[in-house]
């Protein structure tokens, strides 16, 4: 495997520079090149994504969500995060100041840290055969940073916020390690690219060959990026509103960003690794919707959902899901030795 | 670690300015005391100082999720003490807006079930609908919370054919919708799960702590005042007791959905049964000043009434002295029984499911409070 920073291959913009520019110049002027369309895809889904999502939710209520702020209310967003930035920050008494602060500084810094390791498309900046290992272990950081901040805002329902979110790592992790187990034995490969190319190369999606893994992996990544029915971190009429209760203003919408960011990162993961990436049906756009479908079907699965109790979530993963993710290893790893060799 | 945690009166998730001081060991709630009291307005010395027909409005702020229940409760009690004869044409209208009031009263209920489980479109949706109910109220009776519709004697203003067929086709469309409801509901296995087997209120227990009302039923206690006590004509609707026996939350959502849909054939029932006629008597009293000025104060003497509200059964009892002021008011009111087993009911349960079980007994602090 060829582990490369910059993807050699498949970047054609790249190619264009180094042309252009020569080999020294082109480098650096990549990267910034590269780091700004990705800061603007995720500020863009941040700003777009959060809009969307208040329009679903409320046309799901019968309502008509934002209106007022821009034509039909597209400016909405960018309103409310002006008003954040106006904020007084108040820190509250006993509070630990440097782990209060950081907490939301590096619970958004990790997701973002996650997007340059996706393809975005066909655009892809990192070819690294550890690729989707990095993108869990970075995912997996969120919770260890929400109870930072759970536990230094010195509230106590902070705190219940905090254990619950490292609680549930003990679930959805492991499933989402076990549902990416069985692609990665199918793959033979843990790059994404590679994920990407193996699905346009057989011409099939691995939705359609790895169902129960799709299905386990969906459900894992709700709980992931902490939505209904796994929003308990946050549960409103149950912890004021959870780990985040004492955060205002500034942090408060840098947490927000951090969430969208993380279902951005979560959705690209879904759509390259299940649903064919931008290698089958219609390239880049057929990539676009895919992403844009799966996070509206977050969104309707918000809209629906009731509030799982933690022992529920343990019961139902520890007890049906990861034993079904588990049969399906077992069944990928015999289907490999009896007819020997990749599918 | 054991920890104590202040659950209000500004949380979310109690209705109202409920406060439970919780011992808490991570999840688990060791020990809830349940401390109430914050909207006490002394409404029973209230009444005890003023006119029988001035304490109407207050009346309707006793349970303000369900004025009229109490409107009615109080006007009955009255009329009762100084034994007026009420017309049948405003007897049965009083009925009809009573199962309505039951109705919205139980809608409102769902609503804030759904959101204390975490999803607020059940709210939104509960809130769609009783919000058509309350427009037809405010054509009724001019108001949509609070009404001050039913006088001593009968009716403030005469409900007129037009406006109930506004109601039917209100009810109607309620009916048409619940289905939706179910889905978001019943027909969810989280919500199922969410609410089996938590929170079980045995036979013995509702008795013991005097519960009643839909919270009584849903332990099997076939305790209902509209059968076991019938006032206006509920004698003459068919109806039957909407029971469960398991008195967990899911029972106590089971019996409350079922008043739903039993209501809603009583208000059918009821509305080609309203006869022509007088809608208040002619000696009632009215708010307008000559009339009331010319009331007829109460001889010495008591009355006592009890109804079936939404949350139970609310009673009111009257002494009269024979003076303008009644010499005591006395307020029963179901959810101050009804929380009184919250402490039992919560200790050794998680804070989710105190949330549900908050939210099951369906306790209103201004009539817990007073």
């Amino acid at each position: 495997m060829n582990d490369s920073f910059l993807s050699s291959g498949p970047n054609a913009l790249f190619s264009v520079l180094e042309e252009l520019l020569g080999q020294a110049m082109a480098r650096p002027l990549f990267l910034i090149l590269s780091a700004t369309f990705l800061f603007s895809v995720c500020g863009l889904y941040a700003m777009f994504g959060g809009l969307l999502e208040r329009k679903i939710i409320a046309r799901a209520h019968s309502r008509y969500g934002p209106m007022y702020t821009g034509p039909g209310g597209s400016l909405q967003t960018l309103a409310d995060a002006l008003k954040f930035l106006q904020k007084e920050m108040i820190f509250p008494k006993g509070s630990d100041g440097l782990l209060y602060r950081l907490s939301p500084l590096l619970l958004v810094v990790t997701p973002f840290l996650a997007v340059p390791l996706l393809p975005i498309g066909s655009f892809a900046l990192v070819n690294s055969s550890y690729s989707l290992l990095l993108v869990l272990a970075l995912l997996s950081l969120g919770p260890i940073l929400i109870l930072w901040g759970a536990w230094s805002s010195n509230s106590k329902y902070s705190t219940l916020g905090g254990l619950r979110a490292a609680a549930m790592t003990m679930s959805y992790e492991v499933l989402l390690v076990v549902s990416l187990a069985s692609i990665i034995l199918t793959v033979g490969s843990a790059n994404i690219l590679d994920i990407v190319a193996y699905q346009s190369a057989h011409g099939m999606w691995m939705a359609a060959l790895q169902p129960f893994a799709f299905v386990l992996f969906l459900i894992a990544l709700i709980a992931s990026v902490e939505r209904n029915p796994f929003d308990l971190v946050e549960a409103e009429s149950e912890l004021v509103s959870g780990w985040k209760t004492e955060y205002g203003g500034v942090y408060f919408s840098i947490t927000l960003l951090a969430e969208y960011i993380k279902l951005l990162v979560g959705c690209i993961l879904c759509a390259s690794i299940f649903l064919g990436g931008s290698g089958t049906v219609l390239g880049d756009i057929g990539f676009l919707l895919k992403v844009a479908l799966l996070t509206i079907l977050m969104f309707y699965v918000r809209a629906t959902a009731i509030r799982l109790r933690l022992d529920q979530i343990f019961s139902v993963v520890w007890k049906k899901l990861i034993p079904l993710g588990l049969v399906n290893i077992i069944v990928t790893a015999l289907i490999f030795s009896l007819f020997g060799g990749r599918l | 670690m054991e920890t104590a945690l202040n659950f209000g009166p500004q949380h979310p998730s109690t209705h109202g300015v409920l406060r439970m001081r919780m011992i808490i060991d991570g999840e688990l709630v060791v020990k809830a005391d349940p401390d109430i009291g914050f909207i006490h307005r002394g409404l029973e010395k209230i009444g005890e100082n003023r006119m029988y027909f001035k304490f109407t409005p207050v009346a309707n702020k006793i349970d303000y999720v369900a004025a009229a229940a109490w409107e009615h409760c109080y006007i009955s009690c009255v009329e009762k003490l100084i034994g007026m004869q009420v017309p049948d044409r405003a007897l049965w209208a009083r009925m009809l807006i009573l199962e309505t009031q039951r109705i919205i009263s139980h809608l409102f209920w769902v609503g804030t079930l759904g959101m204390d489980l975490g999803q607020p479109t059940i709210f939104v949706w509960a809130m769609r609908e009783r919000e058509r109910l309350l427009d037809v109220f405010e054509h009724i009776m001019g108001g949509r919370m609070t009404y001050g519709w039913m006088i001593i004697g009968g009716l403030r203003d005469d409900i007129t054919s037009e406006q109930i067929t506004m109601l039917s086709d209100a009810i109607a469309m309620i009916e048409k919708r619940l289905p939706e409801y179910l889905n978001m509901t019943e027909k969810n296995n989280i919500f199922r799960e969410r609410l089996t087997d938590v929170g079980v209120i045995t036979y013995e227990d509702v008795i013991r702590y005097n519960l009643s009302g839909p919270v009584a039923r849903a332990s099997g206690v076939a305790y209902d005042v509209r059968k076991a006590d019938p006032y206006l004509f509920y004698d003459k609707v068919d109806f039957s007791i909407a029971l469960r026996t398991a008195g967990d939350c899911m029972a106590r959502y089971e019996v409350r959905r079922d008043e739903i849909l039993q209501s809603i054939s009583i208000v059918k029932q009821i509305i080609p049964r309203i006869p022509q006629g007088p809608y208040r008597a002619t000696n009632a009293m009215t708010l307008r000043p000559p009339i009331a000025l010319s009331m007829k104060t109460p001889k010495w003497g008591e009355a006592f009434v009890r109804n079936e509200c939404p949350r139970g059964e609310g009673a009111i009892y009257l002494i009269a002295d024979g003076s303008n002021f009644p010499y005591r008011l006395r307020i029963r009111g179901p959810s101050f029984n009804n929380m009184s087993i919250a402490s039992k009911l919560c200790e050794g349960q998680t804070i989710p499911d105190v949330v549900a079980i908050l939210a099951t007994l369906d306790p209103v602090f201004g009539e817990c409070d007073r």
